[in-house]
């Protein structure tokens, strides 16, 4: 037998608890069968409450005040027209057009893929998909290889025309927004070379990586250090044929 | 992209066993930090690794407790790598808060509130109790607290949240 307070407990514990002792302290006791019949009332209140209707709540976090903080200003400026640094990019880009990676110099380097940033806009949508296996694999083909692990997810993929070849143009999903990865296979370099674009709230790097290097570009805020480390731990470069 | 059979596979034991529960994992990870954009990346995040660590899952009965515990460390993740500000439900204007209300039940309304304004330790273990079913058990496992302190908390939240719907039950306080 068990007394009122137990009997209470357990169903606070509870409400669908049920078993004998339960059912005989009910039987005996009107007061706590009626506590009873009040806790198991709310407790449909509370299911109600807690099990809302998550599309909806979706829908209304969307365009509502809990949405995240904005994202920094890379992704929300108008794409038009280029800055003066951008113009004396493209003027030095001319110079390095049928030269490949290992002729360049770093400030060449740096040009070539600050000038590339806005030519593929789809790099720079935040988004959840991620690339199909298939297609970076292809992307890829003949570069390098990549065990994407322990990366963050690669959102986008392409392969485009910098340094007088093609090179795989990756997206990752950084900590602050999307981050552009240029993978520049056989451009050994002995200490980073930092990307700047300051107007568009970008900034980065190209870093040492082996047999190659890699330039990577996001928001001034990302935390580059821990995408640096992983993406030269993730990328494996494939031998020269 | 044609797929290997293993990868069908995985895919066809993915879609049984842990894509039904995508709704009741948004709404326990809302019910955590009460932010609904949060809870839509930390339920991304946590069936993305979920599906990617299928192959762990040996017990396929306790999908539930294994899923609540990848979303309970991506959620910890999140917080560690940004710091949102956190919103008084009583701040928010009633556009913000209008997933919040229901247009005939004053009382769900009234309940969504008092369960905001629970303290996160006995709002957690009612939702994995009354969201997902979990045991006793099951929510010590998953909260890594003894069933003792489950028991606890289960009270003193249903404690606090009878007394909503307008039920004097003059229960003793402990």
């Amino acid at each position: 037998m068990i007394d009122c307070e137990t009997f209470r407990r357990r169903l606070l514990e509870d409400p669908a608890a049920s078993d004998a002792a339960l059912t005989a302290h009910s039987e005996r006791c009107a007061t706590c069968a009626a506590f009873a019949a009040r806790v198991r009332s709310a407790e449909r209140t509370i299911e109600a409450a807690l099990k809302f209707d998550v599309a909806a709540t979706r829908a209304a976090g969307a365009g509502s005040g809990d949405s995240p903080p904005p994202r920094t200003p890379a992704f929300r400026i108008a794409v038009g027209g280029l800055a003066a640094a951008l113009v004396v990019a493209a003027v030095a880009l001319y110079a390095v057009l049928g030269r490949g990676p290992e002729d360049l110099t770093t400030t060449e380097l740096a040009a070539a893929v600050m000038n590339h940033w806005d030519h593929d806009a789809e790099g720079w949508l935040p988004t959840r998909q991620e690339v199909a296996a298939e297609t970076l694999r292809e992307v890829l083909a003949g570069d390098a290889r990549i065990d994407a692990e322990n990366l963050e997810p690669i959102t986008f993929a392409r392969s485009c025309y910098l340094f007088g070849r093609w090179v795989p143009h990756l997206s990752v999903r950084g900590r602050d927004g999307p981050v552009m990865v240029v993978l520049i296979p056989g451009r050994r370099l002995e200490e980073p070379v930092p990307l700047e674009l300051a107007e568009y709230g970008l900034a980065g790097r190209i870093v040492p990586a082996g047999d190659g290097s890699i330039a990577i570009l996001g928001s001034e805020t990302e935390a580059f250090d821990p995408l640096e480390r992983d993406l030269v731990a993730a990328v494996e470069w494939t031998p020269p044929r | 992209m044609v797929q290997s059979r293993a990868e069908q596979a995985h895919k066809l034991r993915f879609d049984e066993l842990v894509a039904p529960l995508r709704d009741d994992l948004y709404r326990y990870v809302y019910w955590l930090g009460h932010n609904a954009a949060v809870a839509d990346d930390v339920v991304q995040e946590t069936m993305l690794r979920a599906f990617r660590a299928l192959d762990t899952l040996e017990d396929e009965g306790a999908v539930k407790a294994w899923l609540l515990t990848i979303a309970r460390r991506e959620h910890a993740r999140w917080y560690e790598r940004k710091r949102p500000e956190m919103r008084d439900v009583d701040d928010l204007s009633p556009a913000e808060s209008k997933h919040l209300a229901t247009e005939h039940d004053t009382d769900v309304d009234d309940m969504r509130r008092a369960i905001t304004a629970l303290d996160p330790a006995y709002r957690e273990p009612l939702v994995l109790q009354v969201v997902f079913g979990l045991t006793t058990a099951e929510i010590a496992t998953t909260m890594q607290v003894n069933q003792g302190t489950v028991l606890t908390r289960l009270h003193r939240a249903r404690k606090k949240l009878v007394d909503i719907v307008g039920a004097d039950l003059r229960i003793e306080e402990d």
